[in-house]
């Protein structure tokens, strides 16, 4: 036990190498995120798992193990909800939850994947092929000039957040934007941002997150989404990191489909 | 002693099925596919960023194992250790 880690950096790292070597596991599910892959990623040796890749399922910290995998291992994992998001009581769980924790048994079993999302007015329109990449955008910002960051270009990237501010959410942004990773995209989904903090209520920051965005994809033209069904809300629906996408934004739809 | 008991307790389950690469779309390198799931296979769970507690994931053990597939657990803030649980 280390405070609120699920063990040291090396215990950790020691329970991840273990389940990704054994045969006998075939995916691995990440019980919760919080804080902590950054620390025991570099722990990790992929030889084995290279050779025998198996899903790698979380979200949030887990955004670590989901770029890493892409970019350095070169192996395709599932950006989803963990054990902690699963209904107590799955009879009582409403429809959308429902549907969001059957879309990792869909995605796990090799069921193409194809969402819907809300058509909003700040949508940039068109239509977009790559392979989808993304996560936390926290944690994007934090991998962000070492070895496990994301080669964005020609990708869909696709980021979320919670309970940050939004002088913080147009930081992270920024980042991204200076260097380079939002230039050469294929499209960009924005998810969730949920429970904003409010810093100051007497001076607001006096942009959403419509506006952070658009001020930082200003100067492109791939389509871009707001709202879709993915980060810490109830409707976060697995997504394959690394599988080729198509996304298409037009005024009255808009649809991601694996391809 | 633990983990070899971990170990000899999970060795049951179909080996991995070799992943194809998977090279649309990325001019820099294959992607690999992990294999799609089989009925039987088993899901892993372990924390490797913070704490979790089994009775917080209690749920989604059951739900999985409604789904068909067997499980075994690693994290050391379980201090009864490694927990397996099968069909």
């Amino acid at each position: 036990m280390d405070h609120t880690f699920g063990g040291t950096d090396a215990e950790r790292a020691a329970d991840f190498q273990q389940m990704m070597d054994d045969p006998n596991i075939n995916a691995i599910l990440c019980a919760t995120g919080g804080y902590g892959a950054v620390r025991m990623v570099d722990l990790l040796n992929f030889q084995s798992f290279k050779q025998n890749p198996k899903w790698v399922i979380g979200f949030s910290d887990i955004t670590v193990l989901h770029s890493h995998l892409h970019q350095v291992v070169h192996v395709a994992s599932l950006h989803s909800k963990m054990c902690g998001s699963f209904p107590k009581e799955w009879a009582n769980a409403d429809e959308v939850q429902q549907a969001s924790i059957l879309s990792i048994k869909d995605a796990l079993e090799g069921k193409k994947i194809s969402y819907p999302s809300m058509p909003v007015e700040h949508n940039r329109i068109g239509s977009a092929k790559g392979l989808l990449v993304g996560g936390n955008l926290k944690i994007l910002e934090n991998l962000n000039g070492s070895a496990s960051m994301i080669n964005t270009d020609g990708k869909i990237l696709f980021v979320e957040d919670v309970g940050e501010p939004l002088y913080n959410i147009d930081r992270m942004f920024c980042n991204l934007l200076r260097s380079g990773k939002l230039a050469k995209l294929s499209g960009l989904i924005v998810g969730g941002f949920s429970n904003i903090k409010v810093d100051n209520p007497a001076v607001p920051f006096g942009r959403d997150i419509y506006t952070i965005v658009k001020e930082k994809v200003a100067a492109f033209n791939y389509p871009v989404c707001f709202d879709f069904p993915v980060g810490h809300i109830k409707n976060n629906f697995a997504l394959k990191c690394g599988l080729p996408h198509q996304l298409i934004v037009e005024n009255n739809q808009v649809q991601l489909t694996e391809i | 002693m633990k983990r070899q008991s971990f170990l000899q307790m999970a060795g049951i389950g179909l080996l991995a099925i070799p992943a194809f690469a998977t090279a649309a779309g990325n001019r820099n390198k294959k992607i690999k596919r992990p294999p799609y799931l089989q009925p039987g296979n088993t899901i892993g769970i372990t924390c490797p960023a913070g704490f979790s507690l089994l009775e917080t994931i209690q749920p989604s053990i059951d739900l999985i194992q409604s789904w068909g597939y067997q499980g075994s657990t690693r994290n050391y803030h379980w201090k009864d250790g490694p927990y397996i649980w099968r069909n």
